[in-house]
Formats: C-alpha cells, sequence, structure tokens
C-alpha cells in the first residue's frame, strides 16, 4: 500500500513577483509503506523542498500530498503539527539540536506534547538511545558531542515517536567517512523496521545500496525519468 | 533528585492551575474555530500535560542569564513604581484622615494677606449662620526651638494637664540631643513654661514635630488671647450647604478665609504634584529600563532563540504550543518579578520608612518617620497591568510572528 502520494505538487516562491522562483515542478512520486527511497539530486536540485513539504514544514503552491490517504497539503497548522508529531521523524543535515539540553532531553523534545509518565518517557527515550548507540551520553549536554554523536542523537529523537514516515535531508553531509557509513547501516536498521524512509542526498555513499527499495533523481525542481 | 529538578517541579505546581485555565479558555476557542471533521484528526492531541510545563521551565532555566536579567530590571521597574505609590499614598492617607477630624468648613483669619487669629466674636457670628451646627475653637501654632533652628507644631489638646505635654518620637530625639529627657522649658515673653513630657508617640507624617499641650498653655507658649483661636471647625450637617455656608462666611468678614473640606483633600490629593519634576525622573528611569528590558527580550527572540522555535515546531508543536511555552516562561518571569517587587517595596516604604525615597517626598529634615502601611490594591492592580500585560504582549507578539513562519525557512 503506498503511504506517501505525492501528485502535480508545485512549489513557487515569491509567486506573481519579479523574483518568482518555482523550486518544484509537476511532481508526481509514490512511496510505498516499507520502502526506502533515496532521493538523490545536487545542491538546489529541490529535494529536501520536496522533503520540507512531506514533512508538512511549509505548504505547496499547487498539488496534494496524501499521507495514508489524507491530504496534508492543505491542513490548518494544529493538525499538520498534530501529524508531524505523531507520524514523521525528520533527521536534518545541521541536527537541529537545542544546544544547553541534554542528549536525553533533546530527545524526549516530542513526547511532551504527550501526557506520558515520567516512567513511560524515560522507557522510550532509553530504548531509542539504545537503537541509536548512544545511550552512553544521555546526560551530556549535545553542545558537547562530536558530528558522529549529535547525529546519531538526531535519529533517536526522530525515532521516538515510533513515526511510521522518516525523512533525512542529506544526513551525512556533516560527517565524516565512517560516521557516513554508520548511518548506512542504520538506514537498514529503518527498513527492517518497516518504516517508509525517504533520504536526500547527493553523497555517492548512498549509490548501489542493496536494500535501497528506490532511487529518485531530482534535477531543476523536476523528477527525471 | 537534583535541585534544579525540585526548583522546576516546584514551579511547575505553581503555574500548572493558572496555565490550565488559560490553556482550556484557548482550545475551547480553537476547537470551535476548526470544526473539522475527519476521523483521523479528531483525536487531537490531549490535554497540556505536566511534561509540556516542566519542558518549558526547563526550557527557561536553560536560558536563565537572559531571564535573571529580565527578572531584576522587571523587578526594579515595579520596586520604584509601587514605593513610590506606597509613599504617596500613605501620607495621602494621613493628610486625609486629618481632615476628616476636621469640621466641613475651616474659617482661618487673615490681615494684610497673613494667617492671624479668630476671635470669640467671630465665632459667635458663625454659630449664628442657619445650617451651622456648632463651631469649634482650635489652638495650634509653631514655636521656634532656637538652639537647633527646629519648628515645634503645638496643639491643643484640653485632655492634657497645665503640667504634662506629649511630643513626637521625632521632638524626643531632638530635645534628649539637648538633654531635655523629662522635661522642656518654653522659652515665652519674661518667662519659661516647664512641662513633663508624658507620653512619647510614634512619629507619623502628622505628628513628626507635634507637641500636644493643654490649651492654656499653648495660648501662652503661642502668646494669644484667651477669647482667641488658630483656626476654627464649623460643623456642617448638610453636606450640599457647605459651600454655600463658606460664602456666607466670605460676605460676613471679608478677612475671613472659609476652606470647604473638599478644598483641603483635593489639596492634599495633588500634595505632590509640585514634586512631579522629581517623580518624572523617577517614571523615566523605569520607562527607560522596562524599554531596555523588553527590547533584551524580543532581540532573544528574534535571534538566538528562532532556530529553537523552528525546531519545536519540527518536532510538531503548533503555534499554540510555541505560544503557550513562551507564555509560561515569560509569564513565570513577570510574575515573579512583580510580587517580589510588591514585597520588596513594601519592606522598603512600611518597615525600612523608604531610606532616600522618604527625604525627597517629606525633606531632609524629617528623620524616623513612620509611614502608615496603606496597600493599595486597584493602584496595584493598575501597576500589574501596565507592567506585566505590555511586557507579555511584548514577548508573545514576536513569538507568534516567528511561530507562523515557514519552519523549512526558519531552519536556514
Amino acid at each position: 500500500m503506498d503511504k506517501i502520494v505525492i501528485e502535480n505538487l508545485y512549489k513557487i516562491y515569491n509567486e506573481d513577483k519579479e523574483s518568482e522562483f518555482t523550486a518544484l515542478k509537476d511532481i508526481n512520486l509514490k512511496v510505498a509503506s516499507n520502502e526506502l527511497m533515496i532521493l538523490r539530486g545536487v545542491s538546489g536540485s529541490g529535494k529536501s523542498t520536496l522533503l520540507s513539504l512531506m514533512a508538512a514544514f511549509s505548504k505547496p503552491s499547487r498539488g496534494k500530498i496524501l499521507i495514508d490517504g489524507e491530504n496534508i497539503s492543505k491542513l490548518p497548522d494544529f493538525f499538520a503539527s498534530e501529524f508531524r508529531n505523531r507520524d514523521i521523524g525528520f533527521i536534518f543535515q545541521s541536527f537541529n539540536l537545542i544546544e544547553g539540553l541534554s542528549l536525553f532531553e533533546n530527545v524526549k523534545i516530542p513526547l511532551v506534547l504527550h501526557p506520558y509518565s515520567t516512567q513511560e518517557i524515560e522507557e522510550k527515550v532509553h530504548h531509542v538511545l539504545n537503537l541509536a548507540n548512544i545511550m552512553h551520553k544521555a546526560e551530556q549536554n549535545v553542545a558537547d558531542l562530536s558530528g558522529g554523536e549529535k547525529q546519531r542523537c538526531a535519529i533517536a529523537r526522530a525515532l521516538v515517536n515510533n513515526p511510521s514516515i522518516i525523512l533525512a535531508d542529506e544526513p551525512t553531509a556533516n560527517l565524516d567517512k565512517a560516521n557516513s557509513l554508520k548511518f548506512i547501516e542504520v538506514l537498514e536498521k529503518f527498513k527492517n523496521m518497516k518504516k517508509c524512509v525517504v533520504v536526500a542526498t547527493h553523497d555517492t555513499l548512498f549509490n548501489d545500496l542493496s536494500f535501497v527499495d528506490n532511487y529518485v533523481n531530482i534535477s531543476d525542481g523536476e523528477i527525471l525519468a | 533528585m537534583k535541585n534544579e529538578d525540585i526548583g522546576i517541579k516546584i514551579l511547575t505546581k505553581m503555574l500548572m492551575k493558572l496555565v490550565y485555565k488559560i490553556y482550556f479558555l484557548l482550545r475551547k476557542t480553537l476547537y470551535a474555530s476548526l470544526k473539522i471533521a475527519n476521523k483521523q484528526y479528531k483525536q487531537l492531541r490531549s490535554d497540556l500535560n505536566k511534561n509540556f510545563v516542566d519542558f518549558s521551565v526547563r526550557l527557561l532555566i536553560k536560558e536563565k542569564k537572559d531571564y535573571i536579567f529580565s527578572f531584576f530590571i522587571f523587578t526594579f521597574i515595579v520596586f520604584i513604581i509601587t514605593s513610590v505609590l506606597f509613599v504617596s499614598n500613605s501620607v495621602k492617607r494621613d493628610l486625609l484622615l486629618s481632615v476628616q477630624n476636621d469640621g466641613e468648613v475651616i474659617i482661618k483669619n487673615s490681615k494684610s494677606g497673613r494667617y492671624t487669629s479668630v476671635t470669640d466674636e467671630e465665632m459667635d457670628d458663625v454659630l449664628q449662620i442657619n445650617g451651622v451646627e456648632d463651631v469649634i475653637g482650635m489652638v495650634d501654632g509653631y514655636y521656634n526651638f532656637t538652639q537647633d533652628r527646629r519648628v515645634f507644631h503645638i496643639v491643643a489638646d484640653n485632655d492634657l494637664n497645665d503640667t504634662s505635654m506629649i511630643i513626637s518620637d521625632d521632638v524626643a530625639r531632638e530635645l534628649k540631643s539637648f538633654k531635655y529627657e523629662k522635661e522642656f522649658n518654653f522659652l515665652v515673653k519674661d518667662k519659661a513654661i516647664t512641662l513633663n513630657i508624658d507620653k512619647i508617640l510614634e512619629s507619623t507624617i502628622l505628628t513628626n514635630n507635634t507637641i500636644f499641650v493643654n490649651s492654656d498653655n499653648a495660648r501662652e507658649i503661642l502668646e494669644m488671647d484667651e477669647d482667641e483661636y488658630s483656626f476654627l471647625n464649623v460643623i456642617v450637617p448638610n453636606k450640599d450647604e457647605i459651600e454655600n455656608i463658606a460664602l456666607k462666611i466670605a460676605r460676613l468678614y471679608p478677612n475671613l478665609i472659609a476652606i470647604p473640606d473638599y478644598e483641603l483633600k483635593s489639596d492634599y490629593e495633588h500634595l505632590y504634584y509640585y514634586k512631579g519634576g522629581i517623580f518624572m525622573i523617577l517614571y523615566i528611569v523605569s520607562l527607560v529600563s522596562f524599554f531596555i528590558l523588553l527590547k533584551n527580550q524580543i532581540s532573544a527572540i528574534y535571534g538566538s532563540r528562532r532556530k529553537e522555535i523552528a525546531i519545536l515546531r519540527s518536532m510538531g508543536f503548533s503555534i499554540r504550543d510555541i505560544i503557550l511555552v513562551k507564555f509560561i516562561q515569560n509569564s513565570l518571569v513577570a510574575f515573579a518579578a512583580y510580587f517580589a517587587a510588591i514585597f520588596l517595596s513594601y519592606l522598603y516604604v512600611f518597615v525600612l520608612d523608604a531610606p532616600l525615597l522618604r527625604n525627597i517626598f517629606l525633606g531632609s529634615g524629617v528623620e524616623d518617620i513612620v509611614f502608615t502601611p496603606v496597600v493599595d490594591i486597584k493602584m496595584l492592580f493598575l501597576v500589574f497591568v501596565f507592567t506585566v500585560v505590555p511586557y507579555l504582549a511584548a514577548i508573545l507578539i514576536p513569538s507568534w510572528r516567528l511561530a507562523i513562519e515557514d519552519v523549512s525557512e526558519a531552519m536556514k
């Protein structure tokens, strides 16, 4: 069954102005429930924009994004936020952790919107910290972590609400090769967890991975055949 | 458990009730405005919970340097404003109380533009005016204590015998410094009147330089004749007649000055108007501090906290949740600062008797004065409205503007 269906999607910035810029043109795409898709393209090709639309970070100019058959592209803020919290785990290129908080506190952020008990929160956070192999740094301030550790923290945070969709935007852009390879191992774990995963990257390390279901190339805002 | 955690728990408990009430109101409005009959999204996120408040407070503690700065500036502003208002309200109250004890019309005599005494004859004539129930002659005046160039206010009190007097704490201290500990000699023409100190009163605005003596002694000290009075208190039962009676007295004796009590009260209400410049400076200092505070907070929101808001939005915080986080954090700071400032200004004015500020209000000659504690809830509410409300608005509006930004744009 298709988890994500994108139909005739456009994203145009500064529409009807001199500086109008079309970031995405007539995108049509389907991602199955437990599919791992790699979205490939050079910088500025529109892959990050596509990911941010899938995560309901912004609204498309035209077209639809259906998640489990529901159109999320025009949801009011409250419901879009609800959707992000429940269904999306997003891994950012620059990790986007809140400095000054510990790794544990960063990972639990998506949970604070729910009335879980302290014990439930601890269990969920510890579970994903173990999955991401970063449990030993739980109490450390994220500002003091290395790039690879921050990445693992971001992965744990993306998983903590057990979302059905994982989106990763240039996840290895700030990592050395060893940590990038570790991330690829994690991707395989996601696949085994039956998650729907979309990774936007231009890193050649992702080419020809046996467990990847689909490679989609994007250029100048259009999907290449 | 860490101290920090205990702190968070206590703060959380305090805020939960208030936040719940405001949240339910917000949620009710939100539900009413978003009637989307979609099965999948019908199951809205459950109520605001302890974890959310905990987390908001944790973010506040993370930025403690900024918030401590805000707390101190806010406390300083409210402290200055409430201290000034506490002092002026206390002084006004005492003065207005003194007017309440007087008659509805006060009569003074004037000659060549200066006050002189009123006589028995004038008193009898005023008593004949229709609407006047009684006229009470009062004896008071000023005695020049030449040793220290101070002036004592002599007030006649017929409950005292002719050998004793009651003095204020302030006067007692003054006399003691000249070795007058049990009695004092009033020097009048050709003789000295020796009176024993019967009792020492706490110095208030009204009594700080006052000496109460028997009316015969008062007349002797003030060199007044037996048929003379300093002023008359006219008792008028019908309030509507006060102005008419004052006019009649002025027609009867053009030299007499008849002052209705409401004019005196009005004078006291505006007692410190002439010192408006000093208060204006205090208020300007408060205002400038307030703007520094707001600028600091708004810059922080548009600066470092902009990305933080975007991160929270990406994790599923709605615009409402962001505003709620900011509301919890800043209302904690504002409420804590507001109540701390009121507590401190109460201590400063009514326990420490407002050093420095006392001199601005009452002059530098007054020492050890006791301000009667007066807490005007309406005044405190006004201070709240003009400090806490604009502060919260100045924080929440930019927070809302950032929260409605496109998340992916704000991340860049």
